[in-house]
Protein backbone atom coordinates (compact mmCIF):
# COMPACT_ATOMS: atom_id res chain seq x y z
CA UNK A 1 0.00 0.00 0.00
CA UNK A 2 3.24 2.20 0.40
CA UNK A 3 4.44 1.65 -2.43
CA UNK A 4 1.01 2.34 -4.02
CA UNK A 5 0.18 5.59 -2.32
CA UNK A 6 4.43 6.39 -3.39
CA UNK A 7 3.55 6.14 -6.54
CA UNK A 8 0.79 7.80 -6.60
CA UNK A 9 2.25 10.96 -5.04
CA UNK A 10 4.75 10.88 -7.81
CA UNK A 11 2.56 10.73 -10.68
CA UNK A 12 0.52 13.76 -9.36
CA UNK A 13 3.79 15.79 -8.62
CA UNK A 14 5.22 14.99 -12.04
CA UNK A 15 1.92 15.70 -13.55
CA UNK A 16 1.77 18.75 -11.82
CA UNK A 17 5.01 20.04 -12.78
CA UNK A 18 4.18 19.21 -16.39
CA UNK A 19 1.30 21.36 -15.83
CA UNK A 20 3.27 23.94 -14.27
CA UNK A 21 5.96 23.94 -16.94
CA UNK A 22 3.38 24.90 -19.57
CA UNK A 23 2.01 27.40 -17.51
CA UNK A 24 5.97 29.02 -17.29
CA UNK A 25 5.67 29.52 -20.84
CA UNK A 26 3.33 32.16 -21.00
CA UNK A 27 4.85 34.00 -18.45
CA UNK A 28 8.36 33.81 -20.41
CA UNK A 29 6.87 34.63 -23.55
CA UNK A 30 5.56 38.00 -21.74
CA UNK A 31 8.54 38.53 -20.45
CA UNK A 32 10.54 37.67 -23.58
CA UNK A 33 8.38 40.01 -25.79
CA UNK A 34 8.96 42.92 -23.08
CA UNK A 35 12.33 42.53 -23.18
CA UNK A 36 12.94 42.49 -27.02
CA UNK A 37 11.24 46.09 -26.62
CA UNK A 38 13.87 47.22 -24.35
CA UNK A 39 16.16 45.59 -26.54
CA UNK A 40 14.91 47.85 -29.04
CA UNK A 41 15.47 51.19 -27.37
CA UNK A 42 18.77 50.29 -26.07
CA UNK A 43 19.50 49.93 -30.14
CA UNK A 44 18.00 52.49 -30.99
CA UNK A 45 20.31 54.86 -28.59
CA UNK A 46 23.57 52.96 -30.48
CA UNK A 47 22.25 53.39 -33.86
CA UNK A 48 20.54 57.35 -33.63
CA UNK A 49 23.07 59.18 -31.45
CA UNK A 50 26.23 56.96 -31.56
CA UNK A 51 26.17 55.99 -34.98
CA UNK A 52 27.92 52.32 -33.77
CA UNK A 53 28.34 49.70 -35.98
CA UNK A 54 25.77 47.29 -36.31
CA UNK A 55 28.13 44.11 -35.01
CA UNK A 56 29.01 46.21 -31.89
CA UNK A 57 25.63 47.57 -31.51
CA UNK A 58 23.90 44.44 -31.37
CA UNK A 59 26.43 42.77 -28.76
CA UNK A 60 26.38 46.12 -26.82
CA UNK A 61 22.55 45.24 -26.52
CA UNK A 62 22.91 41.64 -25.87
CA UNK A 63 24.92 42.44 -22.52
CA UNK A 64 21.56 44.43 -20.96
CA UNK A 65 19.95 40.96 -21.72
CA UNK A 66 18.59 38.54 -19.17
CA UNK A 67 16.54 35.89 -20.93
CA UNK A 68 17.53 33.80 -23.64
CA UNK A 69 16.28 37.12 -25.85
CA UNK A 70 19.94 38.24 -25.23
CA UNK A 71 21.30 35.52 -27.19
CA UNK A 72 19.60 36.17 -30.67
CA UNK A 73 21.44 39.73 -30.21
CA UNK A 74 24.60 38.35 -29.17
CA UNK A 75 24.88 35.22 -32.13
CA UNK A 76 23.89 38.29 -34.46
CA UNK A 77 26.55 40.32 -33.35
CA UNK A 78 28.94 37.26 -33.39
CA UNK A 79 28.23 36.53 -36.80
CA UNK A 80 28.65 39.78 -38.18
CA UNK A 81 31.69 40.29 -36.32
CA UNK A 82 33.34 37.41 -38.20
CA UNK A 83 32.47 39.09 -41.89
CA UNK A 84 31.22 36.26 -43.00
CA UNK A 85 27.63 36.50 -43.29
CA UNK A 86 25.10 39.55 -44.35
CA UNK A 87 22.57 40.76 -42.25
CA UNK A 88 19.80 38.63 -42.81
CA UNK A 89 21.85 35.54 -42.72
CA UNK A 90 23.49 36.43 -39.73
CA UNK A 91 20.31 37.50 -37.57
CA UNK A 92 17.81 34.09 -38.95
CA UNK A 93 20.92 31.59 -37.58
CA UNK A 94 20.74 33.47 -34.41
CA UNK A 95 17.10 33.05 -34.54
CA UNK A 96 17.03 29.35 -35.41
CA UNK A 97 20.07 28.83 -33.14
CA UNK A 98 18.02 30.30 -29.84
CA UNK A 99 14.71 29.03 -30.78
CA UNK A 100 14.57 25.76 -28.75
CA UNK A 101 15.36 28.21 -25.24
CA UNK A 102 12.92 30.85 -26.06
CA UNK A 103 9.20 30.94 -25.49
CA UNK A 104 8.13 33.12 -28.27
CA UNK A 105 5.80 31.68 -30.67
CA UNK A 106 6.08 31.19 -34.78
CA UNK A 107 4.04 34.48 -35.27
CA UNK A 108 6.49 36.52 -32.69
CA UNK A 109 9.63 35.14 -34.78
CA UNK A 110 8.50 36.41 -37.71
CA UNK A 111 8.46 39.99 -36.59
CA UNK A 112 12.10 39.52 -35.50
CA UNK A 113 12.90 38.06 -38.33
CA UNK A 114 11.13 41.22 -40.66
CA UNK A 115 13.02 42.87 -38.67
CA UNK A 116 16.45 41.35 -39.25
CA UNK A 117 15.16 41.97 -42.41
CA UNK A 118 15.53 45.81 -42.60
CA UNK A 119 18.85 45.88 -40.58
CA UNK A 120 21.09 48.00 -41.22
CA UNK A 121 20.94 48.58 -45.14
CA UNK A 122 19.79 52.20 -44.74
CA UNK A 123 19.99 55.68 -42.90
CA UNK A 124 19.40 56.38 -39.55
CA UNK A 125 16.15 57.00 -39.96
CA UNK A 126 15.40 54.52 -41.67
CA UNK A 127 16.49 52.05 -38.94
CA UNK A 128 14.80 53.83 -36.89
CA UNK A 129 11.30 53.57 -38.48
CA UNK A 130 12.10 49.91 -38.75
CA UNK A 131 12.82 49.77 -34.60
CA UNK A 132 9.89 51.84 -33.77
CA UNK A 133 7.82 49.73 -36.18
CA UNK A 134 8.79 46.83 -34.80
CA UNK A 135 8.47 47.70 -31.07
CA UNK A 136 4.85 48.60 -31.81
CA UNK A 137 4.23 45.20 -33.00
CA UNK A 138 6.31 43.64 -30.08
CA UNK A 139 3.81 45.37 -27.82
CA UNK A 140 0.85 44.52 -29.34
CA UNK A 141 1.90 41.05 -29.00
CA UNK A 142 2.78 41.54 -25.31
CA UNK A 143 -0.63 42.17 -24.27
CA UNK A 144 -2.27 39.10 -26.21
CA UNK A 145 0.43 37.17 -24.38
CA UNK A 146 -0.82 38.86 -21.51
CA UNK A 147 -4.38 38.34 -21.98
CA UNK A 148 -3.33 34.59 -22.97
CA UNK A 149 -1.34 33.84 -19.54
CA UNK A 150 -4.33 35.09 -17.39
CA UNK A 151 -6.12 32.47 -19.07
CA UNK A 152 -4.72 29.69 -19.83
CA UNK A 153 -1.65 29.73 -17.21
CA UNK A 154 -4.14 29.13 -14.38
CA UNK A 155 -5.26 26.28 -16.45
CA UNK A 156 -2.43 24.55 -17.18
CA UNK A 157 -1.44 24.45 -13.77
CA UNK A 158 -4.79 22.93 -12.16
CA UNK A 159 -5.03 20.74 -14.84
CA UNK A 160 -1.72 19.67 -13.85
CA UNK A 161 -2.58 18.61 -10.56
CA UNK A 162 -6.00 17.75 -11.05
CA UNK A 163 -4.88 15.22 -14.24
CA UNK A 164 -1.88 14.13 -12.03
CA UNK A 165 -4.67 13.44 -9.06
CA UNK A 166 -7.24 11.76 -11.72
CA UNK A 167 -4.33 9.25 -12.96
CA UNK A 168 -2.87 8.46 -9.64
CA UNK A 169 -6.50 7.40 -8.14
CA UNK A 170 -7.01 5.38 -11.70
CA UNK A 171 -3.85 3.54 -10.85
CA UNK A 172 -4.37 3.16 -7.15
CA UNK B 1 47.76 43.07 -39.58
CA UNK B 2 49.41 43.29 -43.04
CA UNK B 3 47.33 45.56 -45.58
CA UNK B 4 46.47 42.04 -47.65
CA UNK B 5 45.09 40.96 -44.12
CA UNK B 6 43.35 43.54 -43.55
CA UNK B 7 41.53 44.03 -47.17
CA UNK B 8 41.27 40.57 -48.55
CA UNK B 9 38.33 39.59 -45.66
CA UNK B 10 36.30 42.60 -47.09
CA UNK B 11 35.66 40.73 -50.50
CA UNK B 12 33.76 38.50 -52.19
CA UNK B 13 34.60 34.64 -51.79
CA UNK B 14 36.00 34.04 -55.30
CA UNK B 15 37.70 37.65 -55.56
CA UNK B 16 38.97 36.84 -52.07
CA UNK B 17 41.12 33.31 -54.14
CA UNK B 18 42.33 35.47 -56.53
CA UNK B 19 44.00 37.76 -54.40
CA UNK B 20 45.35 35.32 -51.94
CA UNK B 21 47.99 34.81 -54.62
CA UNK B 22 49.09 38.35 -55.12
CA UNK B 23 51.77 40.48 -54.04
CA UNK B 24 50.85 43.13 -51.63
CA UNK B 25 53.76 45.40 -51.04
CA UNK B 26 53.47 47.26 -54.44
CA UNK B 27 49.75 47.21 -55.35
CA UNK B 28 48.22 50.64 -55.19
CA UNK B 29 44.53 49.86 -55.76
CA UNK B 30 42.14 46.99 -56.00
CA UNK B 31 39.12 48.03 -58.72
CA UNK B 32 35.96 46.31 -59.24
CA UNK B 33 33.56 47.35 -62.00
CA UNK B 34 30.23 45.82 -62.54
CA UNK B 35 30.63 43.48 -65.48
CA UNK B 36 33.99 44.35 -65.84
CA UNK B 37 37.19 42.25 -64.91
CA UNK B 38 38.63 43.29 -61.26
CA UNK B 39 41.61 45.00 -62.09
CA UNK B 40 44.64 45.38 -59.96
CA UNK B 41 47.26 48.96 -60.11
CA UNK B 42 50.49 49.25 -58.68
CA UNK B 43 53.84 50.74 -59.93
CA UNK B 44 51.94 52.10 -62.95
CA UNK B 45 51.03 48.67 -64.03
CA UNK B 46 47.51 47.40 -64.28
CA UNK B 47 46.61 43.45 -64.37
CA UNK B 48 43.43 41.87 -64.82
CA UNK B 49 42.27 39.29 -62.72
CA UNK B 50 40.43 36.04 -64.25
CA UNK B 51 37.11 37.27 -62.88
CA UNK B 52 34.29 39.45 -64.07
CA UNK B 53 32.53 41.18 -60.95
CA UNK B 54 28.88 41.06 -61.11
CA UNK B 55 26.59 43.29 -59.22
CA UNK B 56 25.84 40.73 -56.55
CA UNK B 57 29.93 40.71 -56.20
CA UNK B 58 29.59 44.68 -55.36
CA UNK B 59 26.74 44.40 -53.43
CA UNK B 60 28.46 41.69 -51.07
CA UNK B 61 31.88 43.94 -50.94
CA UNK B 62 29.81 47.32 -49.95
CA UNK B 63 28.24 44.64 -47.18
CA UNK B 64 31.09 43.64 -46.10
CA UNK B 65 33.03 46.98 -46.37
CA UNK B 66 30.42 48.97 -44.09
CA UNK B 67 30.01 45.94 -41.52
CA UNK B 68 26.32 45.77 -43.05
CA UNK B 69 25.69 48.98 -41.24
CA UNK B 70 25.26 52.10 -43.71
CA UNK B 71 23.91 54.24 -41.12
CA UNK B 72 27.45 54.26 -39.29
CA UNK B 73 29.05 55.30 -42.17
CA UNK B 74 26.79 57.19 -44.08
CA UNK B 75 28.66 60.64 -43.43
CA UNK B 76 31.35 58.82 -45.86
CA UNK B 77 29.57 57.87 -47.92
CA UNK B 78 28.16 60.55 -49.40
CA UNK B 79 31.67 61.87 -49.80
CA UNK B 80 32.16 58.51 -51.79
CA UNK B 81 34.09 56.56 -49.83
CA UNK B 82 34.46 54.27 -46.51
CA UNK B 83 37.62 53.71 -44.57
CA UNK B 84 38.60 50.39 -43.61
CA UNK B 85 40.89 49.45 -40.47
CA UNK B 86 44.47 50.25 -41.20
CA UNK B 87 43.51 53.37 -42.96
CA UNK B 88 42.32 52.06 -46.88
CA UNK B 89 40.17 54.13 -48.64
CA UNK B 90 37.22 52.16 -50.43
CA UNK B 91 35.96 54.23 -53.21
CA UNK B 92 32.59 54.51 -54.51
CA UNK B 93 30.74 55.50 -57.44
CA UNK B 94 27.12 55.18 -58.36
CA UNK B 95 24.06 56.87 -58.37
CA UNK B 96 23.85 59.70 -56.14
CA UNK B 97 21.04 60.75 -54.57
CA UNK B 98 20.15 64.49 -54.23
CA UNK B 99 18.60 65.86 -51.05
CA UNK B 100 18.74 69.38 -50.00
CA UNK B 101 21.30 70.48 -52.35
CA UNK B 102 23.55 68.08 -51.20
CA UNK B 103 24.17 64.09 -51.84
CA UNK B 104 22.24 62.53 -49.38
CA UNK B 105 23.32 58.95 -50.42
CA UNK B 106 25.09 56.60 -53.14
CA UNK B 107 22.60 54.07 -54.16
CA UNK B 108 23.30 51.35 -57.01
CA UNK B 109 27.14 51.08 -56.82
CA UNK B 110 28.37 50.37 -59.65
CA UNK B 111 32.19 50.61 -58.79
CA UNK B 112 34.22 50.03 -55.89
CA UNK B 113 37.96 51.29 -55.78
CA UNK B 114 40.44 49.53 -52.66
CA UNK B 115 43.09 51.98 -52.72
CA UNK B 116 45.99 50.40 -50.45
CA UNK B 117 47.23 52.97 -47.81
CA UNK B 118 50.60 53.28 -47.01
CA UNK B 119 52.25 56.00 -44.50
CA UNK B 120 55.23 57.53 -45.67
CA UNK B 121 57.26 57.92 -42.05
CA UNK B 122 59.84 60.95 -43.02
CA UNK B 123 58.06 62.23 -46.36
CA UNK B 124 58.81 65.71 -44.01
CA UNK B 125 62.56 65.47 -43.48
CA UNK B 126 63.17 67.48 -46.27
CA UNK B 127 60.67 70.57 -45.56
CA UNK B 128 60.89 70.40 -41.24
CA UNK B 129 63.66 72.62 -40.83
CA UNK B 130 61.54 75.48 -42.81
CA UNK B 131 58.49 74.34 -40.95
CA UNK B 132 60.02 74.52 -37.46
CA UNK B 133 62.49 77.03 -36.93
CA UNK B 134 64.49 77.70 -34.23
CA UNK B 135 62.06 75.69 -31.99
CA UNK B 136 59.07 77.90 -33.28
CA UNK B 137 56.66 76.16 -35.81
CA UNK B 138 55.70 78.74 -38.74
CA UNK B 139 52.44 78.92 -40.39
CA UNK B 140 52.44 76.40 -43.19
CA UNK B 141 50.99 76.49 -46.19
CA UNK B 142 51.35 73.63 -48.63
CA UNK B 143 50.31 74.12 -52.55
CA UNK B 144 50.38 71.08 -54.86
CA UNK B 145 47.73 69.50 -57.63
CA UNK B 146 46.40 66.25 -56.69
CA UNK B 147 48.44 63.25 -56.36
CA UNK B 148 51.66 65.01 -55.52
CA UNK B 149 51.98 64.10 -51.99
CA UNK B 150 50.84 66.67 -49.89
CA UNK B 151 48.56 64.98 -47.77
CA UNK B 152 51.43 62.27 -47.22
CA UNK B 153 54.04 65.76 -46.66
CA UNK B 154 51.04 67.12 -43.82
CA UNK B 155 50.24 63.74 -42.57
CA UNK B 156 54.21 63.42 -41.61
CA UNK B 157 54.72 66.82 -40.16
CA UNK B 158 51.45 66.39 -37.81
CA UNK B 159 53.20 62.77 -37.04
CA UNK B 160 56.97 64.88 -36.61
CA UNK B 161 55.47 67.97 -34.94
CA UNK B 162 52.91 65.87 -32.61
CA UNK B 163 55.63 64.31 -30.90
CA UNK B 164 56.65 67.21 -29.00
CA UNK B 165 53.82 69.54 -29.32
CA UNK B 166 49.92 69.75 -28.97
CA UNK B 167 48.34 68.93 -32.43
CA UNK B 168 45.09 69.30 -33.38
CA UNK B 169 44.11 67.44 -36.58
CA UNK B 170 40.86 68.66 -38.12
CA UNK B 171 40.37 65.83 -40.67
CA UNK B 172 37.37 66.97 -42.95
CA UNK B 173 37.87 64.40 -45.38
CA UNK B 174 39.05 61.71 -43.33
CA UNK B 175 42.34 61.93 -45.47
CA UNK B 176 44.92 62.58 -42.72
CA UNK B 177 44.73 60.34 -40.02
CA UNK B 178 41.99 58.35 -41.88
CA UNK B 179 40.12 57.39 -38.81
CA UNK B 180 37.97 53.71 -39.01
CA UNK B 181 35.21 53.75 -35.83
CA UNK B 182 36.94 57.55 -34.42
CA UNK B 183 40.79 55.51 -34.02
CA UNK B 184 43.31 57.34 -36.33
CA UNK B 185 44.99 54.41 -38.70
CA UNK B 186 47.95 56.32 -38.97
CA UNK B 187 50.65 57.67 -37.02
CA UNK B 188 49.45 61.51 -36.60
CA UNK B 189 52.32 61.93 -33.40
CA UNK B 190 52.05 60.90 -29.88
CA UNK B 191 50.19 64.33 -28.87
CA UNK B 192 47.85 64.91 -32.03
CA UNK B 193 44.05 64.78 -30.83
CA UNK B 194 42.14 64.29 -34.26
CA UNK B 195 38.49 65.30 -34.85
CA UNK B 196 37.23 63.06 -38.17
CA UNK B 197 34.77 64.62 -40.77
CA UNK B 198 34.57 68.33 -39.13
CA UNK B 199 34.23 70.97 -41.84
CA UNK B 200 37.08 72.93 -40.82
CA UNK B 201 34.91 76.18 -40.49
CA UNK B 202 32.74 74.71 -38.02
CA UNK B 203 36.05 72.16 -36.46
CA UNK B 204 39.10 75.02 -35.56
CA UNK B 205 37.00 76.94 -33.21
CA UNK B 206 35.61 73.87 -31.80
CA UNK B 207 38.79 72.31 -31.44
CA UNK B 208 40.21 76.11 -29.76
CA UNK B 209 37.97 76.07 -27.33
CA UNK B 210 38.20 72.69 -26.69
CA UNK B 211 41.92 71.17 -26.55
CA UNK B 212 43.87 74.04 -26.33
CA UNK B 213 46.18 73.06 -29.28
CA UNK B 214 49.31 74.72 -29.75
CA UNK B 215 49.47 74.02 -34.26
CA UNK B 216 46.01 73.12 -36.14
CA UNK B 217 46.74 70.86 -39.00
CA UNK B 218 44.77 70.60 -42.36
CA UNK B 219 43.65 70.11 -45.21
CA UNK B 220 42.09 71.85 -48.43
CA UNK B 221 41.51 75.25 -47.32
CA UNK B 222 38.61 77.47 -49.19
CA UNK B 223 36.53 80.42 -48.90
CA UNK B 224 34.70 79.60 -46.14
CA UNK B 225 37.25 78.18 -43.84
CA UNK B 226 39.54 81.70 -44.36
CA UNK B 227 37.54 83.70 -41.13
CA UNK B 228 38.41 80.10 -38.76
CA UNK B 229 41.90 80.59 -39.96
CA UNK B 230 42.23 84.10 -38.88
CA UNK B 231 40.59 83.19 -36.12
CA UNK B 232 43.00 80.39 -34.78
CA UNK B 233 45.81 82.47 -36.32
CA UNK B 234 44.49 85.97 -33.43
CA UNK B 235 44.59 83.02 -30.52
CA UNK B 236 48.63 82.46 -30.94
CA UNK B 237 47.89 79.18 -32.57
CA UNK B 238 50.00 78.07 -35.52
CA UNK B 239 48.44 76.75 -38.66
CA UNK B 240 49.11 74.10 -41.45
CA UNK B 241 47.04 73.64 -44.24
CA UNK B 242 46.90 72.58 -47.74
CA UNK B 243 45.41 74.11 -50.86
CA UNK B 244 44.64 72.47 -54.24
CA UNK B 245 47.03 74.31 -57.24
CA UNK B 246 49.74 74.60 -59.49
CA UNK B 247 51.11 77.60 -57.64
CA UNK B 248 51.09 80.48 -54.94
CA UNK B 249 48.83 82.70 -57.36
CA UNK B 250 46.65 79.97 -58.96
CA UNK B 251 45.89 79.51 -54.80
CA UNK B 252 45.38 83.15 -53.96
CA UNK B 253 43.19 83.80 -57.13
CA UNK B 254 40.36 80.80 -56.01
CA UNK B 255 40.81 81.32 -52.14
CA UNK B 256 41.11 84.93 -51.02
CA UNK B 257 43.51 84.55 -48.30
CA UNK B 258 44.51 88.55 -48.24
CA UNK B 259 43.79 88.72 -45.08
CA UNK B 260 45.60 85.88 -43.29
CA UNK B 261 48.92 85.16 -45.84
CA UNK B 262 51.11 87.79 -44.79
CA UNK B 263 51.26 85.47 -41.49
CA UNK B 264 52.30 82.09 -43.35
CA UNK B 265 55.78 82.30 -42.85
CA UNK B 266 56.17 79.06 -44.48
CA UNK B 267 54.31 77.94 -48.66
CA UNK B 268 55.53 75.26 -49.35
CA UNK B 269 55.24 74.23 -53.63
CA UNK B 270 54.76 70.23 -54.70
CA UNK B 271 54.56 68.62 -58.21
CA UNK B 272 55.48 64.90 -58.99
CA UNK B 273 58.65 66.07 -61.35
CA UNK B 274 60.60 63.50 -59.47
CA UNK B 275 57.58 61.23 -58.64
CA UNK B 276 55.11 62.53 -55.76
CA UNK B 277 56.37 64.68 -52.86
CA UNK B 278 58.78 66.72 -54.99
CA UNK B 279 59.21 69.95 -53.43
CA UNK B 280 59.38 72.91 -56.14
CA UNK B 281 59.73 75.58 -53.62
CA UNK B 282 60.14 77.16 -50.27
CA UNK B 283 58.88 80.48 -49.31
Amino acid sequence: MLIKLIGGAVIILCAAKIGFDEAGKYGKRVRELRELQVALVALKGEISFCRTPLAEALTKTARRLKTPAGEVFLAAGGGLKDGAATVKEAWDGAISAARKNLSLNGDDLDILSAFGGLLGMSDAAGQLENIELTSAKLSAREAEAEREEQRFAKLYRSLGVIGGIFLAVLFL
Amino acid sequence: MTAKEQIIPKLPDEIRRLLEREDFTRLEEIRLRSQRQVTLYGAGEHKRLPHTATRSDIERTLQLVSGSSVYAYIDEIKNCFITLEGGHRVGLCGRAVLHGGGVANITHVSGVNFRVARQVPGAANAVMPFVVKDGEVANTLIISPPQCGKTTLLRDLARQIGGSRKVSVIDERGEIAASHNGVPQHDVGEMTDVLDLCPKAIGIPLMLRSMSPEVIVTDEIADCDVSAVGQALSCGVKIIATAHGDDFRQVLRRVRLDGVIDEFGCIITLSRRHGPGTVEKIN
